[in-house]
């Protein structure tokens, strides 16, 4: 009983941290004001416990040798300084507010999962797959009863977002949480377990394939193809074939989805596979439009690469790039690239510590996955857990602006996490 | 040390957050006033007792304090608007609606010099903004500068959108000379540009005809209809007939004159008018369309009058579905 007492905290903890994404919008304009309210006051209560609690012995010098918190606080500093050139600093201060509890997530999830000698990797990743059920329940409700009156297509996709503010965040919310299912599945022996969760694959793969989000769509094309490749790597190192089960159990549901999807929706359909990819072209008016967003970020830093416009700002320092082209009073409040638009906004320097929260674990993935399992066979552990899921939230980063939404980031915190662990654990 | 600052943030966070989440809340009826241009008095309180400094801007990058403006304007407060306006620092100032609202509250107080001053600033800064466009043509046409007023629109980048030119048109018709050849093709390629905006009609044959023409055209359209209803079937063509020498930009004119002569059984007349219909004008209603099957199938070409009714149909003319059945069937 004391056990559980004793862990319990943590658990809530991680329980209310995962499903941040799934709380509503009571009634505000935007579902990410309540998202991050909600955050600071779980996080607050996270600092509180662990602060006044005996049970942690907390050596700040080891949690800040992990790079990413580190780049992480240092990139919530330079926001906050942002506050003294900003072209509105109030704005500056709302963002710093918002992202400080970036790293006081992380931290508490570092100190949780380091904490409790539990496979908490696991347990994460199951309650980040009861989340994704939910979603899943949100959207296909909406799907069947709007199928029972018509044909889908492309037209009726917004209305599949489910538990978030549009479609493009759904489809990202579901591709990243795919890599967290690759993994229990792996973790698993029992033949109706792992049967589950490959048509739980299927099924968030089709829902992906039906939202039509380009990058998402770019995001579970990647998902058959990193481990592929990685697959025929260590074939080649190996210098035999094997059978990889799990490798089958984990794609082969992302290819019958898209078999089926392309079934279902031929050609002549606006949801089709070939219809979306063909508006990825310059005369698509929304791809125009982010190619326009693109070039008016990458002047700024041209124009200001040290400094930027102060965090927050892009939304005003914007309008002035794209006055020509601004219709009402519609403003290019994202650039639809994060990197960019950091860029934009705090200038090389914060561009620099916000690259190096990916490049940090990407290379230190890599590096561990050329010790060990690339001579070997091809396994879904954690480290690859975290390099697909990386890669998706990368992706995403490229094409939308993950960085503003706390459903977005609470996936990429969790990984944080889990490598943090990967490398206690190895190091230990 | 670390911890107390730790904890310190994290409480301000809630602090700020919270805020930003009421503030959030109250920018919904916000929001939908300013989308909707009505402006509800409940929404006025709330944010007159919101605080406007903390975030300063909408979700949508408005600035706040030009929201509570706006309110103000709406319910009469000019001078309360204006020093709402003049106190606060642009949080926003590339978005122009703090000029732009400037401009609103002179041009009510009847300050026009600081009104045009305001709506300049407004449109240049902003082009594609048609409220801006709007307020300067509407500046210009005070000043009565027609060749201004031109070449701004000439220039607007806008054109797809047929606000612009309604704006436009509303300007110039009272500057418009009868001579004004430019106006009048500019009226027709407007027509062209939006051939269902009923608006663009409307207004359009204003420039081509003169308001009074317009207007005479829609009364004797409208004496048609009541005698069509009367089955006075003559009357009722002199009257549409009449309205199409006075206004030639509305189909509607030509349609009803067209099946007026079919149930005056003049089925070769109507054929003009059902084909000017088509030809000039092609509103899809599948009228005209149905009217041209009626009349082909009595003046005995069968073939092309099923055709036609055929067309109607795919047009969803409901009419059309019953005299297939009759006279195309076998």
């Amino acid at each position: 009983m004391n056990r559980v007492i004793n862990f319990l905290p943590g658990i809530l903890f991680i329980i209310l941290f995962t499903i941040t994404g799934l709380v509503p919008n009571y009634g505000a304009l935007d579902r990410i004001a309540p998202q991050w309210f909600y955050l600071s006051i779980i996080n607050s209560l996270g600092i509180i416990y662990v602060f006044y609690s005996n049970r942690f012995d907390l050596n700040f010098k080891t949690y800040l040798k992990f790079k990413p918190l580190f780049l992480l606080i240092l990139f919530t500093v330079w926001s906050l300084i942002s506050y003294f050139y900003s072209i509105n600093p109030t704005e500056s201060l709302v963002k710093f507010f918002r992202i400080i509890n970036i790293p006081v997530s992380l931290f508490l999830l570092m100190v949780f999962m380091k904490e409790y000698d539990l496979d908490l990797v696991k347990f994460t990743s199951i309650i980040v797959l009861c989340v994704l059920c939910i979603e899943l329940y949100f959207s296909y409700s909406t799907y069947f009863q709007l199928t029972t009156y018509t044909t889908y297509n492309f037209s009726y996709a917004n209305l599949l977002k489910g538990a978030t503010g549009n479609k493009n965040i759904t489809s990202a919310s579901l591709a990243i949480k795919l890599p967290f299912v690759f993994y229990v599945l792996s973790r698993y022996q029992n033949i109706l377990i792992k049967t589950i969760l490959s048509f739980l694959i299927f099924i968030t793969s089709y829902l992906i394939l039906l939202l039509s989000a380009r990058a998402a769509i770019i995001s579970l094309f990647s998902l058959i193809l990193l481990p592929l490749i990685f697959f025929c790597i260590s074939i080649i190192q190996t210098k035999k074939f094997y059978k990889s089960p799990n490798f089958v159990l984990n794609i082969s549901p992302i290819f019958i989805g898209l078999i089926l999807f392309q079934l279902n929706f031929g050609a002549s359909n606006s949801a089709s596979i070939s219809n979306r990819a063909s508006t990825i072209n310059t005369d698509d008016t929304s791809t125009q439009q982010r190619i326009r967003f693109y070039k008016h970020s990458f002047n700024q830093i041209l124009n200001n690469p040290f400094v930027g416009v102060g965090s927050g700002n892009w939304k005003i320092a914007s309008i002035e790039y794209d006055k020509k082209d601004v219709q009402g009073y519609t403003v290019p409040y994202h650039t639809h690239n994060d990197f960019l638009e950091i860029g934009a906004e705090l200038g090389i320097i914060g561009l620099g510590m916000y690259l190096l929260v990916f490049l940090f674990p990407l290379l230190n993935i890599l590096k561990r996955m050329k010790k060990s399992f690339l001579k070997e066979k091809l396994i879904f552990n954690a480290d690859f857990m975290i390099l697909l899921a990386g890669f998706v939230f990368f992706v995403d980063s490229n094409l939308n602006f993950p960085h503003a939404r706390p459903v977005n980031l609470v996936p990429l915190l969790i990984i944080l996490s889990f490598l943090f662990i990967q490398n206690t654990v190895k190091n230990d | 040390m670390i911890r107390i600052l730790i904890l310190i943030l994290s409480l301000g966070s809630i602090y700020a957050n919270y805020k930003v989440f009421r503030s959030y809340q109250v920018q919904v009826g916000i929001t939908q006033d300013f989308n909707t241009l009505s402006f509800k008095q409940e929404n006025y309180i709330k944010l007159q007792n919101l605080d406007i400094n903390f975030p300063n801007l909408t979700g949508t990058s408005f600035p706040l304090y030009a929201m509570l403006a706006k309110y103000q304007l709406q319910f009469g407060d000019t001078y309360g608007a204006l020093k709402t306006l003049n106190e606060n620092n642009d949080v926003n100032p590339h978005l122009k609606l703090k000029e732009s609202l400037k401009a609103e509250a002179y041009y009510s107080i009847g300050i026009r010099d600081s009104s045009y001053y305001f709506s300049k600033i407004a449109y240049e800064n902003l082009p594609k903004n048609s409220r801006h466009f709007q307020q300067y043509i509407a500046e210009l046409t005070y000043l009565k500068d027609l060749d201004q007023i031109k070449k701004t629109f000439k220039e607007s980048k806008a054109k797809k959108n047929s606000e612009y030119w309604i704006n436009f048109f509303a300007g110039v018709i009272k500057l418009k000379s009868q001579d004004d050849k430019e106006l009048d093709s500019l009226a027709i390629e407007a027509l062209n540009k939006f051939p269902g905006n009923e608006k663009i009609k409307t207004i359009s044959a204003y420039i081509l005809f003169g308001q009074e023409n317009v207007k005479k055209s829609y009364v004797s359209f409208d004496l048609g209809i009541s005698e069509f209803n009367k089955a006075d079937y003559e009357k009722a063509f002199d009257y549409f007939k009449k309205a199409i020498e006075l206004n030639t930009v509305d189909y509607s004119f030509y349609e009803n004159a067209g099946m007026t002569l079919i149930k005056a059984k003049k089925y070769s007349e109507s054929l003009f008018y059902l084909r000017k219909v088509i030809e000039d004008f092609n509103p899809k209603t599948g009228k005209a369309e149905y009217g041209l099957g009626v009349a082909l199938n009595f003046l005995e070409d069968k073939k092309k009058g099923c055709e036609y009714l055929q067309k109607a149909m795919e047009l969803n003319f409901k009419p059309a579905f019953m005299d297939f059945k009759i006279n195309c069937f076998n």
